[in-house]
């Protein structure tokens, strides 16, 4: 009986024993099945699908004779994981010895997960790394820049370590560019490593998009080049070009001094990186004039062959207001006044006008934008008539109290040889032209033009002439102002201008502030525009010539 | 006797199934490692083509070839002035006097830049 029992008892207390037990597995088995599903299948699914997301490659910028401006080329960069590194004092005497600055970094914060000790390597760095042969130290593939045309740095700009777009056109067009990251779904399990199951494209990117420029890279660096020269040549602290085609508003080149080198960006003076011809406005002098006359003209309140008289001075007053001028001209006609620069003419002339010079300088584009919109492209300004004091109109009538950029001067100027279109500048090329007219008659056009030939041919430009193309141009030197007056020793020249011939029509324009030989534009960029324009006909003529 | 041979040729059946689906699975994972191995050596002749194309553009740098003919070749920047071309003559009454006029002086037909059309 006791043994039947105990038998019972012992049965009994193993069914128990089992019961529980798998009591207690379907009660776990419902916890991971059905309490804890999202929890468990969340955590499967990372094991098991990895997400990846691919950059697609940026794309190149190509000059107007399809050159690529800016291409890609791979960098290396180094990284290491702090949380599991397993070789650690040999990392951080080399890190101490080659890569100081990573190796602070480090000692300041040891629990992150992810640390670059450098991005963007250079050889001497990747061969201390190779050399070193340690473990915890990975490096990673990293796309990023490369300029072939180093005198473009100001127009194309440069990408950050990232390869976002800092400046310049890369700044400007950087969506299009970079394109959108394609997301993909990879099934792998842990120890599959590189290798993958299936590859699903979760989110489709798209390919950056390729720029083309109007610019000539070849006729950019000529340029640049002569620049150059003519800087270190006067003497001068900065100076900028700028050549364009006045029927289409194409920027054929833009160049600046000072400059940078767009692949080598380690110190980078941001003075260097301005594209002074469209980002720095300045109060321009003289040229100005050729505006004010067509002004006059269009309005009727002077012609070519009135005479005025200049009081054959270099200095006088106007209404009590002191007006000095380079060179003293008597009775002179209104062409001369111009074609001699002279501003006792000018102003009598100017003075007629009245608060209409405002209208007609905003009308051809002054203190507006030029509808280029290039990062830190500048307005300029011209002074309001509602804030006009007794001396605004003679100065606005010679190129003060007013700034402009190279860029407005070289599209107010093309309206002169365009027929009276007031285009729209571009850098890229799309094959459209905007623009806006005739906003003045053709035959002030003719009797602006005539002013201008007349300046080459016998004025203040006559170091700008080229035997067998017609030149078209007018000179200006303005004093520089520094803090609030006007520098007599400091000066800024400038000439614009344009070549003819035929067909073949080109605008050049160009300034250089400040020089240690001479002390006018006559003989500093009236000859400068000769030598931008004489490197651009053999570039461009010779190009097109059909042997 | 028949339900032993009716269970054996099901369960031949299953296990023919199973064989073509597993080696289906195993050709599609084989021809996936396959195509991975070829997108990496795609990756890496891309990678090549990258580094070649930047070489090629690092060479036609022209700051370092008017550095180059400079200083190696001597030479130096035309000027316009300077500048002549030798005109292809387009029929062939230009080709008999050019040949004479050639034969006579000795070179080309000279024509001066300045003075073409664009």
């Amino acid at each position: 009986m006791d043994s039947n029992h105990n038998n019972y008892l012992r049965f009994f207390t193993v069914i128990i024993v089992f019961f529980l037990l798998y009591g207690m597995i379907i009660l776990n088995l419902y916890f991971i099945q059905i309490q804890q599903t999202s929890f468990f299948k969340n955590l499967g699914d990372k094991q098991y699908n990895i997400t990846l997301q691919t950059l697609p490659q940026r794309a190149y910028i190509y000059d107007r004779n399809n050159n690529p401006v800016a291409i890609n080329k791979d960098s290396v960069a180094a990284f290491i994981l702090p949380k599991t590194l397993t070789q650690q004092e040999e990392l951080f005497a080399f890190l101490e010895k080659h890569f100081p600055q990573a190796f602070e970094r480090l000692a300041a914060s040891r629990t992150k997960n992810f640390m670059f000790i450098k991005r963007n390597l250079t050889q001497e760095e990747m061969k201390a790394i190779e050399k070193a042969n340690l473990t915890d130290i990975n490096l990673l593939n990293e796309s990023s820049r490369f300029y072939p045309y180093e005198s473009l740095g100001t127009v194309v700009g440069i990408t950050d370590i990232d390869n976002n777009g800092l400046f310049g056109i890369e700044s400007q067009y950087n969506k299009q560019l970079a394109g959108t990251p394609t997301t993909f779904n990879l099934k792998k399990d842990a120890k599959s490593h590189h290798f993958y199951f299936s590859k699903e494209t979760k989110e489709q990117g798209t390919d950056g998009e390729a720029i083309t420029l109007t610019i000539d890279a070849d006729i950019q660096f000529k340029m640049q080049t002569i620049l150059n020269e003519a800087v270190e040549r006067y003497g001068s602290q900065e100076a900028g070009a700028l050549a364009m085609d006045p029927q289409t508003g194409e920027i054929l080149a833009v160049v600046s001094y000072p400059h940078f080198d767009p692949n080598n960006t380690k110190v980078l003076d941001m003075e260097t990186t301005k594209n002074r011809p469209i980002t720095n406005c300045f109060e321009s002098g003289s040229v100005l004039k050729i505006f004010m006359a067509l002004a006059a003209i269009q309005e009727g309140v002077t012609a070519l062959d009135e005479i005025i008289d200049c009081e054959n001075t270099k200095e006088t007053r106007l209404d009590h207001l002191r007006i000095r001028t380079i060179q003293p001209h008597g009775k002179i006609s209104f062409l001369e006044v111009i074609q001699y620069s002279n501003n006792i003419g000018t102003v009598k002339v100017a003075k007629r006008l009245g608060a209409d010079l405002y209208d007609y300088y905003k009308l051809l584009g002054f203190g507006e934008s030029t509808g280029l919109n290039f990062p830190g492209e500048q307005k300029g300004f011209v002074n309001h008539p509602s804030n006009w004091s007794a001396y605004s109109i003679q100065s606005l009538s010679y190129g003060y109290e007013m700034t402009t950029s190279l860029l407005q001067l070289a599209r107010a100027f093309s309206l002169l040889i365009n027929g009276g279109y007031l285009v729209t500048p571009k850098l890229i090329q799309d094959h459209s032209i905007e623009k806006i007219g005739p906003l003045v008659s053709q035959k002030t056009l003719d009797d602006v033009l005539t002013i201008l030939e007349a300046t080459v041919q016998a004025g203040s430009g006559t170091r700008a002439q080229i035997a067998g193309y017609k030149i078209l141009g007018k000179t200006g030197t303005a004093n520089i102002l520094v803090n609030g007056k006007y520098d007599e020793d400091r000066h800024l020249y400038t000439f614009i201008g344009a070549v003819q011939k035929d067909k073949y029509q080109r605008v050049i324009v160009c300034y250089v502030k400040d020089s240690k030989r001479a002390t006018y534009a006559s003989m500093i960029t009236a000859p400068l525009f000769k030598e931008l324009a004489e490197c651009m006909i053999l570039h461009e003529q010779t190009k097109n010539m059909s042997l | 006797m028949k339900n032993k041979t009716l269970l054996l040729l099901a369960v031949c059946i299953n296990l023919i199934i199973i064989f073509l689906l597993i080696h289906k699975q195993n050709k599609i994972i084989k021809l996936l490692y396959e195509n991975q191995q070829l997108t990496e050596q795609k990756d890496i002749l891309l990678q090549q083509k990258k580094m070649l194309t930047l070489q090629y553009h690092k060479g036609q740098q022209l700051s370092s070839i008017q550095t180059f003919a400079k200083n190696n070749l001597k030479m130096s920047p035309i000027k316009l002035k300077e500048a002549k071309t030798v005109c292809a003559p387009t029929n062939a009454h230009e080709i008999s006097n050019a040949g004479s006029q050639g034969q006579a002086q000795g070179r080309g037909v000279e024509k001066d830049i300045s003075v073409k059309p664009a």
